[in-house]
Parts: structure tokens; sequence; C-alpha cells
């Protein structure tokens, strides 16, 4: 028997020569694969969400509570803790921005109307490169109609939890409702329209975290077992009020309603953590752990922001700086802190750098930049050195590395603006917000206006989506 | 020698006259009448344009007290609480267009202010300059801040303040009316 081979296997040079190339080859396919990544090898990727969580909840972010958080402590001791983390200001625009790496003024989402479909979510992102994603909490992003609107129609192949938002359980009447009774947790999966469940009210709301994270758990093992990376969203409802806790947690700390849900929260963090690892994932799971906005303002929950002023609903630091977690064991180095500047929009752009594929949509403007390389420890320095502050439609302030200068300044959650409403502050030198510098300072609004100059200059080629805007929307031509 | 005194001294006996005569006097405690005008032109459409406008006011304060003689200007201004137990801020202008060194302390270390000043008819110019200390990247720069200071009416205090743009950010103004108390 004699081939094409043969001939080259005639000597030893060009046997040397056929072995070299085929190594090349070989390497050169492993190499693409790699860089690209595949589904086998892709990261899994944990995102819980919690609610109107403030700073001073966690311990290792100095909590007052108490060491009631022990699983998020030890979280932190194996990943990075971000201490410059920033969000929207409040809860369905922190979820739009969080999902598609925009800020929420560009998306038009408003608890109203939620978020068009036109946005492409992460989810939507990673279920086109073959993971299997679920979301199990709640939504918040579909408005009065969230049926129209629902997470199957933005990449998540299931879903359970709420489809708005937690206070609704003390009426059972529904966001754009008027009778009780209309208020449910909701299930549902591509290619089906959701379905009610059971009444969402004071009883079940106290039960829902634990379900929809037993429900994120057999989706994990399911996707195992499929051999599909995954991509879980567990938007938790603790501790946005009312803050009434499962009942093996009802006055568990002994220090009221907020402990108890954040015992409770730290629970569920653990049980999530511990099927990772009982799975076998821990290596090749990259796990989010941050907040959707500010601390909780509203008596009798009212929340710690820690050392920062202000709460939800408000741009001050206690409104839009909360903790963020992150680990990925391997590649992200265990006890990390830093002070960094990082945004929530960046999340969408850094999980697409972390497997490895070009998801990121081209057609839109996009604000979230890469952090991979701050995240494990590759730079020292954050790709942002920037963050614009809305309030709904209403520029109120920039951050421009440590410098805070308020456009419009509104300390209080829903209370008017103050004059005078422009006020400077250097957020290390006066991390309260208290000490208005811009008379010593005038320059710094030089650098605010450039960058908001440059954002605003976006929006002539990508128009913001208008808010209430109906499906289908389609941007217009520029 | 009588005589070469005189001689000497007409001069300036002739400019103190000159500038009783043109120069305004602006001492007096002054009140912010409204919110400061920004006038600088901003970027159409620019949320930050509309929502807040000129409220970087005249860098100087709500009220403010200034004393003036033929040498020298000097603002003062409440800028802590009573409970802070700090004196009032205080800059001193040369009007000879001499330099003029003014040391804030904000809790940022002491800010070195260097101020000349001018006379532009009967409008009073101050021109400051700064070090700020390098952010990020960027290496130490000086900002720089105009003033000018035009009596309207005897009881009506007009400070325009330029700032100039840095590291490539724009400039801005703004437009600042006091009433006399």
């Amino acid at each position: 028997m004699s081939g094409p081979l043969d001939f080259l296997c005639r000597s030893r040079t060009r046997f040397a020569i056929l072995t070299g190339a085929g190594l090349v080859l070989w390497l050169g396919a492993f190499g693409v694969a790699n860089e690209q990544g595949t589904a086998a090898t892709r990261p899994n990727i944990v995102l819980m969400f919690p609610d109107n969580l403030g700073w001073g909840e966690v311990n290792v972010y100095g909590g007052v509570r108490g060491a009631i958080t022990p699983r998020l402590d030890r979280l932190a001791a194996e990943g990075l803790r971000l201490n410059n983390f920033n969000v929207e200001f409040s809860c369905t625009v922190s979820r739009a921005a969080l999902m598609t790496g925009r800020y929420a003024i560009r998306t038009g989402a408003s608890q109203a109307s939620g978020m068009t479909l036109w946005e492409v979510t992460i989810a939507e992102a990673l279920q086109s490169i073959g993971y299997a994603t679920g979301l199990f909490g709640k939504w918040h992003l579909g408005g009065d109609r969230p049926e129209q609107r629902n997470p199957s129609q933005q990449g998540f192949d299931e879903f359970y939890g709420i489809p708005r938002t937690s206070n609704e359980a003390q009426t059972t009447i529904a966001q754009g409702q008027k009778t009780p009774n209309t208020s449910f947790i909701w299930e549902g999966r591509t290619g089906s329209p959701p379905r009610d469940v059971k009444p969402f009210d004071l009883q079940t709301r106290r039960t829902i975290d634990r379900e929809s994270l037993d429900k994120s758990i057999a989706f994990i093992e399911r996707s195992v077992r499929d051999k599909k990376p995954f991509f879980v969203y567990y938007p938790m409802t603790q501790i946005h009020f009312p803050t009434l806790t499962h009942p093996d947690f009802v006055g568990k700390t002994g220090a009221g309603d907020i402990a108890d849900a954040m015992a409770e929260l730290d629970d569920n963090v653990g049980r999530m953590l511990d099927a990772v690892d009982r799975l076998g994932l821990t290596r090749n799971t990259i796990v989010f752990w941050c907040t959707d906005n500010g601390a909780e303002g509203r008596r009798p929950w009212r929340g710690s922001s820690g050392p920062w002023s202000g709460f939800y609903n408000s741009v001050m630091e206690g409104g839009i700086r909360t903790p963020c977690l992150v680990r990925w064991p391997g590649r992200i180095p265990a006890g990390r802190v830093t002070d960094q500047l990082v945004h929530q929009i960046d999340f969408f752009p850094t999980i697409a750098a972390a497997v490895g594929a070009d998801i990121v949509p081209r057609d839109r403007a996009i604000d979230g930049v890469n952090q991979l390389p701050l995240f494990e420890g590759k730079q020292d320095v954050s790709a942002r050195d920037s963050v614009l502050l809305y309030a709904n439609a209403q520029l109120r302030a920039v951050k421009w590395q440590d410098w805070k200068l308020h456009y419009v300044f509104a300390p209080e959650a829903g209370g008017p603006a103050m004059p005078p409403l422009m006020r400077l502050f250097n957020l290390r030198s006066d991390p309260k917000e208290e000490t208005d510098i811009k008379d010593a300072n005038p320059w710094v609004q030089s650098m605010t206006d450039k960058i908001v100059n440059e954002f605003v200059a976006t929006t002539k080629r990508y128009p913001h989506v208008p808010p209430n805007t109906p499906d289908p929307y389609v941007p217009p031509k520029m | 020698m009588r005589r070469f005194v005189a001689m000497l001294a007409l001069p300036v006996v002739l400019t103190a006259a000159l500038w009783s005569q043109t120069v305004p006097d602006f001492s007096g405690t002054w009140a912010l009448d409204a919110p400061a005008i920004a006038t600088t032109p901003a970027v159409p459409g620019t949320p930050a344009a509309a929502a807040a406008p000129g409220d970087m006011g005249s860098g100087w304060g709500s009220t403010i007290t200034i004393a003036q003689t033929a040498q020298r200007l000097t603002v003062e201004y409440t800028f802590f609480s009573r409970y802070d137990l700090q004196p009032p801020l205080r800059f001193a202008y040369a009007l000879d267009g001499s330099e003029s060194r003014n040391v804030l302390t904000m809790g940022r270390g002491e800010q070195v202010e260097s101020s000349r000043s001018r006379w532009e008819g009967e409008t009073l110019v101050i021109a400051t300059a700064y070090q700020v200390a390098g952010h990020g990247a960027a290496k130490p720069f000086v900002a720089e801040v105009t003033r000018r200071l035009t009596l309207e009416s005897p009881d009506t205090l007009v400070v325009e303040l330029s700032r100039a743009g840095v590291l490539g950010g724009p400039p801005a103004a703004t437009r600042s009316i006091y009433r006399k108390k």
C-alpha cells in the first residue's frame, strides 16, 4: 500500500515537515478554540442580584448589624471585592442597565412600561452561543403588562418568580391594576406564554427567594446533565420592603427584620455556592453578587448605607454605590479589593470577554466596558474613569475619578432639589458629600461637561429609545 | 527742593484723584440676587446645561463682603458653619497689577491661588491660577479662572466668572448678580 503520505515520509526531513505542519495546524486550531471558547469550555455564569441592599448590610463591607453574613464574607475572601461599584438609582432602570450594558436612559425603560424587546440582554447574547439561560426571582422589566415583555422574550429559556416588585405583596394589587388578588408569582419558558402559578402575597413573599433558589439549583443540575454552559440570573427579592423573611429566619438574629432578611439572603447565597461546588463547577463558574441600587429607605425597613449618605432613588453615594463581589477561582485572585470605578453596565462586555465570544451588540451604543483585566489583576486601573448618574430622564450628577459634580443636588429620595443645585464633592476627602468645594475647584466642571457632551454626541447616531415605546421598536435611520 | 518733591508727587496725586473719579468702589456687603446664569453656550440638548443654569456661581459664595482701597480689594465670605469654628474665607487682591497670593484650606491641603488684577475701564478683572495635582494619567496642571467685577448701579454688582477648560474639556462661564445689603 502506498499513498500520498508515503512520499512525504520517505525521509526524516519530510517526516519532520509533516509532523511540524500537523502540530502547527493542531495548535492553531486549539488556540482559536481556546481564544474563542466553545460551549463545552465556556464558563458558567451565576449572577445573584439582591434588592435594595445597602453597603452597610454586609459584614465584609463593615456591616452594622453584626456578623450575620458569613457566606458573603467568604465569597469576598474567595474573590474580588469592589469598593466603587456603581449602579442606577432605582429598580427597573438598574435591571435595564445590567441586562443591556447600556445606561438605562438609552433604553427608555420605566417601571410602568418596562423595556422594549428591541434591547439585547446578556441572556439573549449568551443564549445565542449555546448557553442555557434561566431567571429565577424578580423581573421588573415588563411594565404593567409583563406578559408582553416577559423574560423568555429577552433570552431566558425559562423563568420563575415575580413579574414586578415586592411591595405588591402588601396589597396583592398588581402594578397597573386596581383590584386585589391580581398579583401573582409566574413562570414560563421559551415558546409558550407565561403562566400565573400562585398569588403573590405576604405569605409567598416570605418564601419566594428560597423557591427561586431551589429552581435555580435544579436548573443548574439540568444544564450539567445536558452538558450545556449556563447563565443563572437570580434576582433576589430581599431586602426590598416589605422585608418579611422566610419562616426559618424570623427572629433568628435578634436584630430585627432587615438583619433576619440578610441572614436568609446570606444562607441562600451559601446554598447556591454549595450547589456549584457540589457539582464540581467551582473553577469554571463566574459568580457575581451585587445589588440593584442603594439601601432601602422606607420605614419601618430602612436599611443602612454604611459610610455613604442617602438611599435608593437618589444619586447620593448611598443610592448608587453598592456592594459587589466577583469570584472565579483560578482567574480572579482571591481576596483582592479594589477602589476602582466599575459600573453594572460593565458586566455585559466583561462577561462577553470572559466567555470569549463576540456577543456585544454593535448596532447601538454600549456604555459598558470590559473590566476582565481589572478583575483578573492583569491591570490595576479600571477601564472607565467616569459614571453618569441619571434619575429617570434627568442627569443628576457625574462621577469622574474621585470627583462628583451634582448638576442637580437632590439628596433625599423623591425630595426636591436643593439650591445651590450644582455642588462638587471629592469622594475620598468627603465621602458623605457634605462640603461643597466647587468654589475652590471649578475646573472639575470642564471635565464633567466634556463627559456629558461626549455622551450626548453619541445620541445623535443612536437616539434614546423614547419612554413608553411600544414593540416592535425600530430605531430611526440616522 | 520743595518744587522737585512737588513735581514728583504730582503724578501720584493726579492718579489717585483720577482713580477716585473713574474707578468704582465695590465696598460693601452683597447678597446674591438670583441664581447665577450660565453664559457659556452649552451643547444643544445637553441635560447638564438645562438642569442647573449657572449654579457654579461666582466662586465666592452667596453673600460676600468687599473692602476696597486704592491699593487692594478684599473679598470675604462665610463658608463654614458656626459649629465648624473656622474663620471666613478671605481673598486679597492687589490693584496695582502685582501678584497676590491667597491660600485656601478646604480639607484637601493648602491651595495657593495666584492672582493679578487690572482695570478695563470701570470693570475690575482678576485673573487667578492655581496648580492642580495630577489625576489618573494626567500630569499636574494649572487651572485658571477670571472674574470680572462691574457695578451696574450703586447697589448692583455683577461678577462674571470664566473658567478655562482643562484636559480637553470645554470652558464655562457664569454671571452672578449681587445686590447691596
